[in-house]
């Protein structure tokens, strides 16, 4: 019994082992991104590992003009707003297992594009990271 | 002893829920009430989604969500026809821009966001635009296998999302 035991918990941990890390982002089709220079990040309620503080300064990095804050509607106008889904996994430490982003006309709230950065336990990488690989690949850089 | 019978068993169990894709059938929408329909074609174009993978979860591709709403169109009878290409009197793009899934629990909710743009083919402006989002939640007793639990979550989430879409063109007065 053990050893059927151990037989598919050696099988179970090679499936888990298996998953890669994906990235990927997508475009609606009439988006023109190039017209956006000013975006606001909405807080998510509950953001424990202030990723939103991240996705600001990386977007100010980029050269963006990045505001944030709790409110759903922006203190001033801006051409796009900024919106998030983190989700998070222990496995000895609690890492960041996949992050979605998504980009919205500041007007109807319609997502402009978005991207997503799933990282399994042994591809993780920081939040930083996997911010700044997601807008990267949001905006082609 | 027991406790190893139960391991296994849920091991097995485990191991042998692969992720499946959500099937056109299962997001199709039917029944809706519509306050007019057109007697013009549309051409259907759908864009953001993805394959699933045997060891990710179950994923909406873009080919399953077209034919999901194709089908959903001809049901209703909200246009006439739905034409392949660029051929229809009416464009409908169809931008799946978020399926905000959870990684496990029992209650697994789908968070899904479309972003419709129906254009007229004849002036090539927008007549309409909407961003629709819709979620449902599917529990243990939707089924016990955690990957088919997401699957009907992201059907249901998608065929409501469909729902409401053909409600809201069917509002326009379209020609």
């Amino acid at each position: 019994m053990r050893t059927i035991v151990k037989a598919l918990g050696v099988a179970f941990l090679a499936l888990s082992l298996a998953a890669c890390a994906t990235l990927q982002a997508t475009k609606a089709p009439s988006a023109d991104l190039s017209k956006i220079s000013t975006v606001y990040v909405q807080k998510v309620e509950g953001d424990g590992y202030n990723i939103y503080q991240v996705i600001t300064a990386r977007l100010n990095a980029m050269g963006f003009k990045a505001s944030t804050g709790a409110s759903a509607d922006p203190p001033e106008p801006v051409d796009a707003i900024v919106t998030y889904v983190d989700r998070w996994m222990w496995d000895l430490t609690m890492y960041m297992i996949r992050l979605n982003i998504q980009v919205r006309d500041s007007n109807t709230r319609s997502i402009l594009t978005s991207g997503e950065s799933y990282r399994p336990s042994l591809e993780r990488r920081s939040a930083e990271e996997m911010v700044a690989e997601t807008l990267d690949a949001i905006f082609k850089r | 002893m027991l406790k190893y019978w139960i391991c296994a068993v849920a091991l097995v169990f485990m191991l042998s829920a692969c992720a499946t894709p959500s099937q056109p059938t299962a997001m199709t929408a039917s029944g809706v009430p519509l306050a007019s329909k057109s007697s013009d074609t549309v051409s259907i174009t759908v864009t953001g989604g993805r394959h699933t993978s045997s060891t990710y979860v179950s994923q909406i591709s873009d080919a399953d969500s077209r034919e999901a709403l194709k089908q959903s169109i001809l049901k209703s009878a909200l246009f006439s026809q739905v034409v392949d290409g660029r051929a229809g009197g009416y464009w409908l793009n169809a931008y799946i821009g978020a399926l905000a899934q959870p990684l496990m629990g029992m209650s697994l909710t789908v968070d899904m966001e479309v972003s419709y743009t129906l254009a007229d083919s004849v002036t090539g402006k927008a007549v309409w635009q909407q961003n629709i989002a819709t979620s449902h939640t599917a529990t243990g007793s939707d089924s016990i296998v955690a990957a088919t639990r997401l699957r009907l979550a992201n059907e249901a989430a998608a065929r409501k999302n469909i729902e409401a879409a053909i409600a809201a063109m069917g509002k326009l007065g379209l020609r």
